[in-house]
Parts: structure tokens; C-alpha cells; sequence
């Protein structure tokens, strides 16, 4: 048993606190708190719906690392301030006193933390953390979600989707490349359309002309597809899978997904590429990652999170096989 | 044949019933005394009215049937699908009255590609998450205690110790939601689309009293017949189910020769099955714990001596001032041994007499 297993969590912080010198300040919810960095000219936490972006650094108090997300792991985290969507729930009310360009160090005892959260663990088991957290924007959400769309706009760009022809060779699986050649060898007769926008931000490219009705609500289809994000890191793939169209029973499909498919015809293959505002927006914002799948076991955050960031677009790559 | 046989029984009948009767014909005859013969025969049957509490234990194992919970339905369907899609329609309220219910998916509604979750964090819809099992693969089904008052009333002739009768019971029962045998934290309990019903028996009985302790007896009964549930809460059409059996012992307190008090427990045995209309089938065991009390009788052979002045208090004979009919009464009511012995007193106050505590009073007073 280590010395600081069964011992009052405060009685621990404190005496950790003593025994590197640092002064910290215990709030009222019961965990410590010190400044790395201060920026009394930075932005403060506000808003309830804010999109705060973030680095964070979670230490037990033996110094061990057990999990952290910084500046050369890429780009900030972002979450969706006093939403309910963020765990451990008290990253809300710590980032709170932060101004933007700060960085504190929270000192979180087991009831504030991961009490009940197996997969984590202390190396001294006393189940206290140390969550350093750097705030390094505050964003409202209609900016996160612009932002989005304009990233959209560039991959459209980039992967030239507006250009039917290479657009079609670049993207069709090998199969379907025969075909192609095989048609332009006698008539070229596909009529591949440019990308079509959408108000709502959603955006459709038919990659391959089907044949008869699109589907209207109620309506249960079939279909393949392959999502991903717009790095091109495929998150899901699904065949044969039955979908029913419409917002009704049985189970509702985010808007764009929804909306994507009744443009499409039996036979028809697309991309649909859907905002997060038209997927899954702010998701879930989970520190460490790792404890997600037992957070989804526990009926904590739903399943999705487990695959869709925050304020991540995605692609759907889609063929409707009826 | 029907008619005959029911001749056969009616004949049988009156023949068991008039054997006590001729046993003492010798005895009336030589001395001329007058009974009332439809006294006489039905003094034969004894009449028990009971009522008390009932306990069914409902429960049923799912077999042949994929089970599906999401957060508003619980489903059953067959199993003997070949390629189970994602959406279906099962069908809810197996316990009493299959319905269809509404199409469905086996999807998990918080997965990719379905809605986004606002406030996702410890939301409470996450908790009422798709559940689906194929009953073939695990032991699982639901059970729960409801609760039910009886009321029966049974008629019965008895001959040296044994015992045949008739009843007929009505039973309210009131239905409790039923638990999920497996999967508990995750299975919501099954709950009956009704409150209470009905449930009627008609049944026919044997007994054998097989103790008698002072004025106990400790009969052994069983009870055989046909269940018929509540129409408005049980599909009769879509519901199969034999007879069911009930197993007790009556202990009857004897006040007199036509009165008892009795306390009865038993159980019945009994079950039934529910048919899907996909072909799939429940079959629901329903046992219940009876425990009855009541009073049974039986009409008295002789009536009460009609001469208010007559404190006799055995059996005896009386003569008819207008007839000269001579004819044998009782001096005790039916609740009252009818020929107490010594000590067994049992004095009728008399009205013409003072009340012991008049009586004290005078005696001070002389």
C-alpha cells in the first residue's frame, strides 16, 4: 500500500504542496490550483457555448505522465465551454479562471477526478492528478463553425472535386475505373456533376450516376459507405447497411448524413461532406482519451465520441445499392 | 352421450346422497317421524364460501426469440431469421396480448451515423441504451409476484372421509411490473399494459380428510379445472393453456355438526402460452399461493323446534298441536353443537327470566 493510500486527499495535496514550496489556492469544490503562466491582458472565460482550445498535461503527484496533449501533438484541442460536454465535468469550472495564453496547474483529489474511473489509475494510488491545462483560445462557435467551412472549401479545392474527369480517376476504386475507361473508350457517357452547396453547409459530389427515384422520408434504404475525416482518416466503414430516411423512427441520422442521402438515386455513389454543425458538433471532450471507451461502457458520453472530435467535418463516402 | 353420461351422474348422485338417508329410515319409520326429505338430501352438501389473499408468481423464459430494448419499447420476435437486418418490427405485451410494435432498428442510436447527443455528457438518455439478445444464447425471461383477492364458493358431498365437489372462484388481481431474470442493469422491468384482471375458475374437487384433531379436521383437497383470464386484458385467440390444478389443505374448526370455520392454504398450478404471430411462442408460468379462510355449512336435516317456550336442548321430537305430526327438531342453532353433552351447555337466555344481575339485586333485596 502506498504511504498515501487511505489518507485525506487534503492532508496528501498539501503536504506535496509543502514539500515543493509551491503556495497554491484551494478553492471551494476542494481542488488546489497555481499559475504556471500568468496574461492578465489575455482574454477570459466567459460565455456558456464558447469553444475553448486547449493543451493539457495530466500528472500523478509522483510526476508520472499519464497522458498529455501538447503544442508538437498537433492542433489545439477544443471543446464546447459549459455544455455538458466535456469530462472529467470539472475542467468547466477550472478553465473558468483562466485567461487565454495562461497556464495553471490543478491539483484534482479523487472525488473531482476519476473516482469512478477504473482505467485510470495513480502510480501511488492515492488517485489524485495533477491536470495542468494551457488555455490558448476562446472562440465562439459560429467562428469554429466558418472555420470549418472554409477547410471544407479547401479540400474541395484541393482535391480538385469541381474537375469531373480527374476527379473521377482520382477518386473510384479500381472496379469502377474500368468501367470508365471502358466508357470512355466508347461513349464517355457518365455525367458526373460538380460539387453542389448547400445553405446549411453540407456539400454533395456525385462521384457515379444511379437510376431512378431518390428516396423520400420513411424510406428505408440500402447502402455502403466509407466516412472519414477531411485528413482522409477513415473512421468508419459500413456495407450493406439499412438506413431509413426521414425524421422519424427508428433512429434519427445527423442532419447532413440525412439530407446527403435523399439526393441520391439507387445506384448512384457520392460524397457527402458534412459540417460539423450538420454532424456532430461539439461531441465530447475527454481528458485522458483512453478512458473513453469505459466513459461509453458507463452510459457517460455516447458511442460517437469515441470517433467523431469536436467540431471535426466529415465525408462520407457513399453508394446507394437500392 | 353427453346427455347420458350427465343421467348417469345425476342417478349416481342421488343414490350417494340418499345412503345416509336409508341408514336411518328404520328408526323414523317405526316411530313415525316426520323429516323433511329435501332437508334431508341437501343436508348432504356442505356449502364453503371462502375469500383471503392469493399471491402468482408470473414467469417466463424467452426461447426462440430475439429480445430488443431501446428506450421506449421492449420487443420480442422470432429468432428463426435468417439474416437479421437493421431495423424490424417486433412485438410488444407477450405477457397477454401480442401487438405489433413499431419498426425499429437494432442500431445503437448514439453511434455514427445517427443524431448527436446535446449535452452529452451523463445525459440520461445514454442510460437507455438498445439492448438485443437471441434468448437461445443465454437464460433469460422476466418474473414478478402480483397480487389477487378470491372469492370462492364450492359445493361438496362427503362420504365416510372422502370427499367430490364443484367450485367456481372469482379472483381480482392486481399486476405488478415483472423483472428481467439476466441483464438487470441493463433490462428495464417488463411492464404489463393492464393493472389488474380477472381470473375465474370452475373446477371440480376431491378430498380426503386424512386427520382430525378435537373438533379439526385436516382434509386434503384437489382442485381440477379450467382457468378462464380476464377477456379485456387477455387475447383468448392468441393464448392456449390446459387445466390447471390446485393442491390444498382444509382445516375446518367444527362449531357444530352444520357449521365450520375454515382456513385454507394452496397453491395452483398453472400456465399458459402465449403465441406470436411470427411464430414464435411464451410460455408463462403462473403458480399462486392461496390462502383462504371462510365458513362452509351445511343446511340443517331437522329445523329449529318452532315453540318459542321449547329449551330443549338435544334433538328431540316434537308434536304438531294442529297436525299431531310428530317430527324431530333442534334446540340449538346451527353454529351450536345440536346435543351438547355435560358441560357443553349451551342455554338460550331466557326472556321470561330475570338477568343474573337482576337477579343478584333481588336476592340483596330478600
Amino acid at each position: 500500500m502506498s504511504p498515501s493510500q487511505g489518507l485525506n486527499p487534503d492532508s496528501v495535496i498539501t503536504a506535496w504542496l509543502d514539500s515543493l514550496g509551491i503556495v497554491a489556492t484551494v478553492d471551494a469544490s476542494g481542488y488546489y490550483y497555481y499559475p504556471d503562466s500568468l496574461n492578465p491582458s489575455g482574454a477570459q472565460v466567459g460565455q456558456a457555448g464558447e469553444v475553448l482550445a486547449v493543451f493539457y498535461n495530466l500528472q500523478d503527484l509522483e510526476g508520472v505522465t499519464i497522458a498529455s496533449y501538447q503544442p508538437q501533438d498537433g492542433d489545439s484541442l477544443l471543446f464546447k465551454y459549459a455544455s455538458n460536454a466535456v469530462f472529467p465535468v470539472i475542467f468547466d469550472e477550472l478553465v473558468s479562471i483562466m485567461r487565454v495564453g495562461e497556464t495553471y496547474n490543478f491539483i484534482l483529489p479523487p472525488a473531482l477526478s476519476y473516482n469512478d474511473v477504473a482505467s485510470i489509475s495513480t502510480s501511488d494510488g492515492s488517485g489524485i492528478y495533477n491536470l495542468q491545462i494551457s488555455l490558448v483560445g476562446i472562440l465562439s462557435e459560429g467562428e469554429v463553425l466558418a472555420a470549418e467551412l472554409d477547410q471544407i472549401d479547401d479540400y474541395i479545392r484541393v482535391n480538385d472535386l469541381n474537375d469531373t474527369v480527374s476527379v473521377m480517376i482520382d477518386r473510384i476504386d479500381t472496379t469502377f475505373l474500368n468501367d470508365v475507361i471502358l466508357s470512355i473508350d466508347t461513349t464517355f457517357s457518365y455525367d458526373i456533376d460538380s460539387v453542389e452547396y448547400f445553405t446549411s453547409g453540407v456539400r454533395y459530389k456525385m462521384l457515379a450516376e444511379g437510376d431512378g427515384p431518390t428516396p423520400i422520408n420513411g424510406d428505408l434504404i440500402t447502402i455502403d459507405y466509407r466516412a472519414e475525416f477531411l485528413d482522409g482518416q477513415v473512421f468508419q466503414t459500413r456495407s450493406s447497411f439499412d438506413i431509413t430516411i426521414g425524421s422519424s423512427v427508428p433512429n434519427v441520422l445527423i442532419p447532413g448524413f440525412d439530407f446527403g442521402l435523399g439526393l441520391m438515386e439507387p445506384g448512384e455513389r457520392g460524397l457527402i461532406i458534412i459540417p460539423s454543425s450538420q454532424a456532430y458538433r461539439e461531441s465530447a471532450f475527454v481528458v485522458p482519451a483512453f478512458i473513453i471507451p469505459e466513459l461509453i461502457e458507463d452510459a457517460v458520453i455516447p458511442e460517437y465520441v469515441e470517433l467523431v472530435p469536436p467540431y471535426k467535418s466529415l465525408i462520407f463516402d457513399v453508394t446507394r445499392v437500392n | 352421450m353427453l346427455a347420458s353420461l350427465k343421467r348417469y351422474c345425476i342417478v349416481t348422485f342421488a343414490l350417494v346422497c340418499s345412503t345416509g338417508v336409508l341408514a336411518q329410515e328404520s328408526i323414523y319409520q317405526k316411530y313415525d317421524i316426520y323429516r323433511n326429505p329435501t332437508r334431508v338430501i341437501l343436508n348432504q352438501i356442505s356449502i364453503t364460501a371462502t375469500t383471503g389473499y392469493g399471491a402468482t408468481f408470473y414467469s417466463h423464459d424467452l426461447s426462440g426469440v430475439y429480445f430488443y430494448q431501446d428506450a421506449q419499447n421492449q420487443f420480442i420476435f422470432n429468432n428463426n431469421i435468417e439474416n437479421l437486418g437493421s431495423t424490424f418490427t417486433g412485438f410488444t405485451d407477450w405477457l397477454n396480448d401480442p401487438q405489433q410494435g413499431f419498426e425499429t432498428s437494432i442500431d445503437n442510436p448514439f453511434e455514427v451515423p445517427y443524431d448527436y447527443l446535446p449535452n452529452p455528457v451523463n445525459n440520461p438518455l445514454l442510460g437507455d441504451q438498445t439492448f438485443l439478445v437471441n434468448t437461445d444464447t443465454v437464460d433469460f425471461g422476466f418474473e414478478g409476484t402480483s397480487h389477487g383477492i378470491p372469492i370462492n364458493l364450492m359445493l361438496h358431498y362427503e362420504y365416510l372421509d372422502f370427499r367430490v365437489g364443484l367450485g367456481y372462484s372469482y379472483e381480482r388481481q392486481f399486476v405488478r411490473a415483472l423483472s428481467p431474470t439476466n441483464f438487470g442493469d441493463q433490462v428495464r422491468d417488463y411492464e404489463p399494459n393492464f393493472k389488474s384482471t380477472r381470473f375465474t375458475r370452475l373446477y371440480g374437487m376431491l378430498g380426503y380428510k386424512f386427520y382430525s384433531w378435537w373438533w379439526y379436521d385436516f382434509v386434503a383437497e384437489l382442485n381440477i379445472g379450467r382457468i378462464n383470464q380476464g377477456p379485456n386484458q387477455f387475447n383468448r385467440g392468441a393464448i392456449s393453456k390446459g387445466l390447471y390444478y390446485n393442491f390444498g389443505v382444509s382445516i375446518e374448526n367444527n362449531w357444530s355438526e352444520y357449521f365450520r370455520l375454515i382456513v385454507r392454504p394452496s397453491i395452483d398450478f398453472k400456465s399458459y402460452t402465449v403465441n406470436i404471430p411470427d411464430g414464435a411462442s411464451v410460455r408463462h408460468r403462473q403458480p399462486t399461493f392461496f390462502v383462504q379462510f371462510g365458513v362452509s355449512i351445511n343446511i340443517p336435516d331437522i329445523r329449529r323446534s318452532p315453540m318459542a317456550s321449547d329449551h330443549t336442548q338435544l334433538k328431540h321430537v316434537y308434536t304438531d298441536p294442529r297436525t299431531g305430526r310428530r317430527e324431530e327438531v333442534r334446540g340449538q342453532p346451527i353454529t351450536k353443537r345440536q346435543n351438547p353433552k355435560i358441560g357443553e351447555n349451551h342455554r338460550r337466555p331466557n326472556q321470561h327470566m330475570p338477568s343474573r344481575k337482576n337477579r343478584v339485586k333481588s336476592k340483596k333485596r330478600n
